[in-house]
């Protein structure tokens, strides 16, 4: 279990969290579900020290390994596909033959081992958000970050690039801490979905084991959790 | 082809007036015709003491933008990552931009060489521009981009070569590309008030106190043509690195 205690964070004068926890079950995917702006990105950015200045009394997430697939792909323009997972990559610590094989093997995973010397602005919206997945993968970590990174997609091209994700995370099933306001995307991924709320930040319902239950349990869950998130409005 | 024919009829077409100009005033000294001025030209052109002229003064052009683009390009970094070093070469910069260029000449001249008081003052007048733009293009980069290099913990010379450089280079062109005219025409006053043993500037003045107004015209068309190809081949390299960027948008995958 990875535990955060008591975070508090401001931006100017508004408080974002107020001596905020929560609980995350090591090597499960678990979804933080929320309507926009309660705070999920900013967790996030707490978690993989993208922002600063925040007290904690206590934080397993520090010291971590992290991968972080954002809500837009972040490429690098100037770099060709398999230049943009190098570019993650520490070449002090593998050969030539490595890093070659274990990027063409993540693109392979994505379908995208043909387009490796294609440059970000030559592909789609989903093929990029595709080659930020590979990105993720391609590198050691220990927690996997996501901001709702299917945001934007339409239906289709969604379905596929999740189907890519769960068949990715099956291979190392790593911790995956994952923002979504999508209801039906966290039911698709989640483990474990906690709700949160606003002003300040906090947990307001958690559902556990949720990828366990069967099809009327679920409808259940997903009526309760929908109820919860529309009293959020 | 029709904007090629407009250009050369542009060109004719202001020759004919310098002509007419030239008939009109009917004085060599004042306006030597174009006719003349080639002549001057191709006379020029036959004596090899032409070619040292214009070899030192583009070792001092050259030599002068090199220096330029490598210390303003560094400053320009350092002074974009750090805003306390931007404000401490701040009243640098201003100085450099607000003195007239003949103080700036002057001063290379009592403080270095004959020889050495045009590059000198080369260096000084072309390193704004490019620094300015260095300093935009630090500034200018994508700060999701740094953000998710922290996240993956990029080594540091990466993220320098893969973020920072790629955001910096269409400003550094931009830069390049106003202090290369700017080092032309800077170099050749130094010449002039310094009066180096060999160089266009040299040339230009002896002109003068020859009453040689054709050479001067001459000499003139020279500097012009010189910094004409300099800026085409600076075109050339610049588009020849874009060649190697990231094809355009209508060859994007659906």
């Amino acid at each position: 279990m990875l535990r955060l205690k008591n975070l508090t964070k401001s931006y100017d004068d508004k408080v974002i969290f107020q001596d905020f926890s929560m609980e995350i079950e090591k090597n499960r995917i678990t979804c933080l579900l929320g309507k926009s702006g309660c705070g999920k990105t900013t967790l996030l950015n707490v978690l993989s020290s993208i922002t600063g200045e925040f007290t904690v009394a206590r934080s397993d997430f520090e010291k971590l390994k992290y991968s972080y697939i954002f809500q837009e792909p972040r490429l690098l323009d100037n770099y060709t596909v398999y230049k943009n997972l190098q570019f993650v990559l520490d070449s002090k610590h593998l050969s030539k033959a490595e890093m070659d094989e274990s990027i063409m093997s993540c693109l392979k995973m994505v379908e995208m081992d043909k387009y490796s010397h294609y440059y970000p602005n030559q592909l789609s919206g989903g093929m990029a958000q595709r080659v930020s997945i590979a990105r993720a993968f391609v590198k050691d970590f220990d927690v996997l970050l996501m901001d709702e990174p299917f945001k934007g997609l339409d239906p289709t091209q969604k379905e596929d690039i999740m189907e890519r994700f769960l068949e990715m995370w099956r291979q190392n099933r790593k911790t995956v801490i994952y923002v979504t306001h999508n209801l039906e995307e966290a039911l698709c991924l989640a483990y474990d979905i906690h709700v949160l709320g606003d002003s300040p930040t906090r947990i307001i319902y958690t559902s556990k084991n949720a990828y366990k239950m069967n099809d009327s349990d679920r409808d259940i869950e997903r009526n309760r959790l929908w109820e919860i998130l529309r009293s959020q409005i | 082809m029709k904007k090629r024919f407009l250009k050369a009829a542009a060109i004719i077409l202001w020759l004919l007036v310098w002509q007419i100009l030239s008939v009109i005033i009917g004085k060599e000294l004042l306006l030597p015709s174009p006719y003349i001025t080639f002549a001057t030209l191709i006379r020029l052109l036959s004596q090899p003491a032409f070619y040292n002229q214009i070899l030192y003064s583009l070792l001092r052009i050259v030599a002068g933008f090199l220096t330029a683009v490598i210390s303003a390009f560094l400053l320009g970094v350092i002074a974009g990552l750090n805003k306390n070093v931007e404000i401490l070469l701040s009243p640098f910069i201003t100085v450099i931009r607000s003195t007239p260029v003949m103080s700036f000449i002057i001063l290379a001249i009592i403080w270095f060489s004959y020889n050495l008081a045009p590059l000198a003052v080369n260096i000084i007048m072309c390193f704004p521009p490019i620094y300015d733009n260095v300093v935009k293009g630090i500034r200018s980069t994508d700060n999701k981009l740094l953000d998710m290099a922290k996240v993956y913990r990029v080594q540091p010379v990466k993220v320098f070569t893969g973020i920072y450089l790629a955001s910096v280079k269409p400003f550094l062109m931009a830069g390049m590309n106003t202090a290369i005219g700017l080092s032309f025409r800077v170099a050749v006053a130094a010449e002039v008030l310094a009066n180096p043993r060999y160089g266009i500037g040299t040339k230009l003045l002896q002109a003068k106190y020859n009453l040689d107004t054709a050479e001067v015209f001459a000499w003139t068309f020279v500097i012009l043509l010189l910094s004409f190809l300099f800026e085409q081949l600076f075109k050339k390299i610049t588009e020849g690195g874009r060649r190697n960027a990231p094809a355009e948008k209508s060859d994007k995958i659906i």
